[in-house]
């Protein structure tokens, strides 16, 4: 049912309109006996309609709708002004103090009931726009938490990286992300996903996830470039792509690598002023080639400390003035050519002075970061080792020239070594050992190859040429590793030994020439393992390795 | 493709970078990343965060391009290396032919 208001300061009024309500057995009626009293009556009883005299004592009708008007805040509540006075004045105050449609009195009944009925109508339509209003709102509320979680871990350094970023909306097309690696180096990932707004947004989210996760690792910018245009491929809809710029800094080496596709230049101004270096796009978007056409060679650029790097979106040089002109990219550069100036702030100001009062039309974002190292921030956690009571394992592989030829059996044995848990941690010192037995077995037993053949560059070419000739035509070879794990003297140790039946290992004149092109390996072996020996004429190679 | 190389477009940097293993698998792709360019850069530099372990054929590759492209006063830099590749390098002194950079 819903609830109807009759206002009106004669009772005779009020009781024919209230008796036609009842009639309908739709309504529900209150009263109120002039303007005042409906305020009162209004917030009380909250009702969906409000039947409106114009000439009472106290407070007339007109003053009464402005008012209630005024209070409300959330739902439409319409209200019919019911008047004799059917004048033009009468009807234009009418809607002016915020009435929303009146009926003329001697009322007819239908008129009335569908007027009512009309109001009605606009205030559920009123109120199911407010109800999707707040169940967006709660979603846009939601949506940008997700964005500030996975967006703000980026590590910027108030100090060397100074950024302007102004959505044109509440969600932002444009993406800047900055994190050190761990290698010391410091990546940028600046970007403009097609449009603006929620759909441009969406795209920042896998973008910055790739970014974060990759950088991570310390992977290179065109391994990270190729990852991110892949995934954006898979993800996004066409004609919809991500104009970026990747960046590794090198604070060691001075060198920056870019990556740069679709953005407009990056500026290098030198650290006594003026440009040294604009860095033009080489390659289209992300998201747009599949991997097999995609390009993700990268630029060198050697940077001097205290370099600054600018960066922008295409929003600021497409930004227009009230005229219709933009900003454009030449306005940018005199501002960057110009010396001892804060540029970044001056860019900005003019920027605002440039475009007055008209609108934002794209995403705007302005970097400049300082070419400066700064105290690293990652922590790297040193792995923990827990030691465990070690069961005597032992285990033998046999291999044939055919599985030398064809498997990267080191590959494979120090797989199934690593998987116990106290190797683990030891398996690339144990691929570099058993490598090294294993080059020694295969070079100089089984194929009786001469090291010394490798004491120059040509030779050392051929060495490996003849390597391979002859390992094609390798028959009857046999190559047996046996590991053994056991403990001497409270120290765990394996024992690996390599057996083969070839002619043996005769030179063993190991470490004495670090700088020649060859016998380093048994040199390696030396360094890194407790003990080894050779027997059997060289055939047979074992190492002790302290785990 | 597990070695890339970058020149920069002043042909002043060479950067290689090298996935994996580095083992005597990669000795003719290796020697062409860097006798392939018309111009010898003032600066090479080996990239090996990606490099998981290194053999003794590998550092004979790396003394190779060192005779290739230090005829002259260059300098060659083998940067982001993992501690056992590291530890590699220090055992055959090789970082006292090369600039070595650890992670």
């Amino acid at each position: 049912m819903k609830k109807i208001l009759v206002v009106d300061d004669i009772e005779a009024n009020r009781k024919v309109l209230r008796q036609m309500l009842m009639l309908l057995k739709e309504y529900i009626v209150v009263e109120a006996v002039n303007g005042k009293e409906a305020i009162s009556v209004f917030e009380n009883e909250n009702p969906d309609l409000i039947l409106m005299d114009v000439n009472m004592p106290v407070m007339n009708g007109y003053e009464s709708a402005l008012e209630i008007k005024n209070r409300t805040n959330y739902i439409h509540t319409p209200i019919i002004f019911v008047t004799a006075l059917d004048t033009e004045f009468t009807l234009t105050n009418a809607l002016k103090s915020g009435g929303d449609d009146f009926v003329g009195k001697p009322f007819n009944v239908h008129v009335l009931e569908s007027k009512i009925k009309a109001n009605l109508r606009i205030r559920e339509l009123n109120q199911k726009l407010n109800d999707r209003n707040i169940q967006l709102s709660n979603e846009q509320n939601l949506i940008e938490h997700f964005f500030d979680t996975a967006l703000n871990k980026s590590y910027l350094d108030k100090d060397l990286i100074k950024y302007h970023m102004s959505p044109m909306s509440t969600f932002n097309g444009d993406l800047l992300l900055v994190e050190k690696g761990p290698h010391g180096g410091l990546y940028l990932l600046m970007g403009d996903f097609t449009g603006h707004g929620l759909t441009a947004a969406m795209g920042t989210l896998p973008a910055a996830m790739v970014f974060f996760k990759m950088v991570k690792k310390g992977l290179s910018v065109s391994d990270i470039s190729r990852e991110l245009n892949m995934q954006l491929n898979l993800l996004m809809p066409t004609g919809m792509f991500f104009a970026a710029t990747i960046i590794e800094f090198n604070f060691r080496e001075d060198i920056m690598t870019i990556w740069m596709g679709g953005m407009p230049e990056v500026y290098v101004i030198s650290n006594n002023g003026g440009i040294k270096n604009v860095i033009n796009s080489q390659h289209m978007p992300l998201g747009i080639l599949n991997d097999e056409s995609f390009d993700d060679n990268v630029k060198l650029i050697n940077f001097k400390k205290d370099d600054k790097v600018y960066f922008y979106s295409d929003g600021i040089i497409e930004a227009t003035n009230p005229q219709g002109d933009m900003f454009g990219s030449n306005r940018l550069k005199s501002i960057l050519e110009t010396r001892s100036i804060d540029q970044f702030h001056a860019i900005l100001d003019e920027l605002n002075l440039f475009t007055g009062i008209s609108s934002q039309h794209d995403d705007i974002t302005l970097v400049e970061l300082t070419c400066r190292d700064t105290p690293d921030l990652n922590v790297n956690s040193a792995l923990t080792y827990t030691d465990h009571d070690l069961l005597p394992w032992s285990f033998s592989i046999s291999v044939s020239e055919v599985e030398i030829r064809q498997t990267d059996i080191i590959h494979e044995i120090s797989e199934v070594l690593s998987s116990l848990p106290q190797l683990s941690s030891k398996k690339t010192w144990l691929v570099i050992i058993l490598t090294e037995m294993y080059n020694n077995s295969l070079e100089h037993s089984l194929l009786g190859l001469d090291s010394s053949d490798k004491k120059d560059d040509e030779n050392f070419i051929r060495y490996y040429e003849n390597k391979s000739i002859r390992l094609k035509s390798l028959q009857n070879a046999l190559m047996t590793f046996e590991f053994n794990i056991f403990s001497e003297n409270g120290i765990s140790i394996i024992k690996m030994k390599l057996s083969d039946n070839g002619v043996g290992f005769k030179e063993i004149k190991y470490g004495v020439s670090k700088e020649s092109l060859y016998g380093r390996g048994i040199g390696i072996i030396s360094e890194l393992s407790e003990r080894f020996e050779f027997n059997d004429d060289g055939t047979q190679l074992t190492v002790f390795y302290k785990i | 493709m597990n070695i890339k190389s970058t020149l920069s477009d002043d042909n002043k940097i060479l950067i290689i970078e090298i996935k994996g293993k580095f083992d005597f698998s990669l000795l003719n792709t290796f020697r062409d990343s860097y006798n392939k360019y018309s111009e010898i850069p003032n600066t090479a530099i080996v990239d090996m965060r990606q490099t998981s372990s290194i053999d003794s054929s590998a550092l004979g590759m790396l003394l190779n391009m060192q005779r290739y492209l230090c005829k002259e006063d260059r300098d060659i830099k083998i940067i982001n290396c993992n501690e056992e590749v590291n530890k590699v390098f220090e055992i055959t002194c090789f970082d006292k032919k090369f600039t070595i950079e650890k992670i």
